[in-house]
């Protein structure tokens, strides 16, 4: 695919010590956050790429609970924070004739209760994607719900209905917040199965998913506009994750 | 005019085969367990007893007005006790326990712990 820099967003952490200031910008290809006032965020996800010595920093500001500042297309320039207990992962993307790049996915603690059987009895689900058969199987999955696929409409309807979904600041991503209990969802279950909105399938047997999440789907359609026709990239201030060190 | 910085391009088609989102993808997106196959010989009670504690075997059973779809999860269950003798000493234990959620055909609904 290409343009990608027209698809990626910017990561900036700037780390003030006593008598030195370092900035780091970062690549950032997906994002997830929740405005809680104006100009500031908390960051569900970040995914950024870059160097060693880079990755590690923005790492170690995780851990630390620093804050990030973030630009992306779409996104105003926003200040984030992945809170306490953020889960890294880190890996190393290697392309041929080149040095590894290292990539860093973070995890807010909210975001990792989603996982099933964490955190059953939580009120709000962090979603990456806004398909609603994804959004039914991830409630599902997380409150034990039994469910069918069949029922995703339904259940969408059901959650824009009453203003349980709410859609979140996302980067290369559609993500949603539904709130909402397991005793909330049964019971609208039970009560959607009594009124015949919804239906058992005709036949027994095992309950298969088709799930097509669109995450790691590019729409191309988004940045045709502004495009260099031949391909060439156009001069980009961050280079492999440029730290700039200077007196404060 | 030269670009020099990440081959951004590259990266991106190469993004979801990282390790990082291979691991973060499972909170992710949590994708379904599928467990296919025949057995060698025919289960007795006590494997499909397993097997369905485990979450193996959700899906939909039964007839008439006893149809349903049952739900099988191990889930931690994280249990706190206080202890006070001059300080007060929290002790936590974690262990897994398995609950059954049913949703019947007529619209009943029960959680079995």
């Amino acid at each position: 695919m290409k343009n990608a820099h027209e698809r990626f967003g910017v990561l900036e952490y700037t780390k003030r010590m006593k008598d030195t200031t370092t900035r780091i910008r970062l690549r950032l290809d997906r994002f997830i956050g929740e405005v809680e006032s104006e100009g500031t965020c908390k960051a569900h996800l970040i995914s950024v790429l870059g160097g060693d010595s880079d990755v590690g920093t923005i790492w170690a500001a995780v851990v630390e609970q620093n804050l990030f500042t973030v630009e992306a297309p779409g996104i105003d320039s926003i200040t984030v924070s992945l809170g306490e207990g953020a889960q890294c992962f880190r890996g190393t993307i290697n392309i041929a004739g080149r040095r590894p790049v290292r990539h860093l996915v973070a995890i807010s603690t909210e975001l990792a209760k989603t996982r099933p059987g964490t955190d059953p009895e939580g009120k709000r689900t962090v979603l990456c994607d806004s398909d609603p058969t994804f959004v039914l199987y991830r409630i599902a999955q997380r409150y034990e719900l039994p469910v069918v696929p069949e029922w995703a409409t339904w259940f969408n309807e059901e959650l824009t209905r009453r203003g349980m979904i709410q859609a979140i600041v996302g980067l290369g991503c559609s993500p949603v917040l539904v709130r909402g209990s397991k005793k909330v969802f049964l019971k609208w279950i039970g009560r959607g199965l009594r009124q015949n909105r919804i239906a058992f399938p005709v036949s027994n047997g095992p309950v298969c998913w088709s799930l097509a999440s669109s995450f790691f789907r590019v729409d191309e359609s988004d940045h045709e506009e502004g495009s260099s026709p031949d391909g060439i990239r156009p001069a980009c201030p961050i280079s492999n994750g440029g730290i700039t060190t200077g007196g404060s | 005019m030269v670009y020099r910085g990440l081959p951004l391009d590259e990266v991106e088609d190469l993004l979801p085969q990282s390790a990082a989102y291979r691991q973060a993808g499972r909170i992710l997106f949590a994708e379904p367990v599928s467990t296919t196959g025949r057995p060698l010989t025919p289960l007795h009670a006590g494997h499909v007893g397993l097997l369905a504690c485990s979450g193996l075997l959700n899906g939909i059973f039964g007839h008439n007005d006893e149809r349903h779809i049952s739900f099988w999860q191990a889930v931690k269950v994280v249990d706190k006790t206080e202890e006070e003798d001059g300080v007060i000493t929290v002790r936590e234990k974690e262990r897994f326990s398995n609950e059954l959620t049913v949703v019947f055909s007529t619209g009943q609904v029960a959680i079995l712990k």
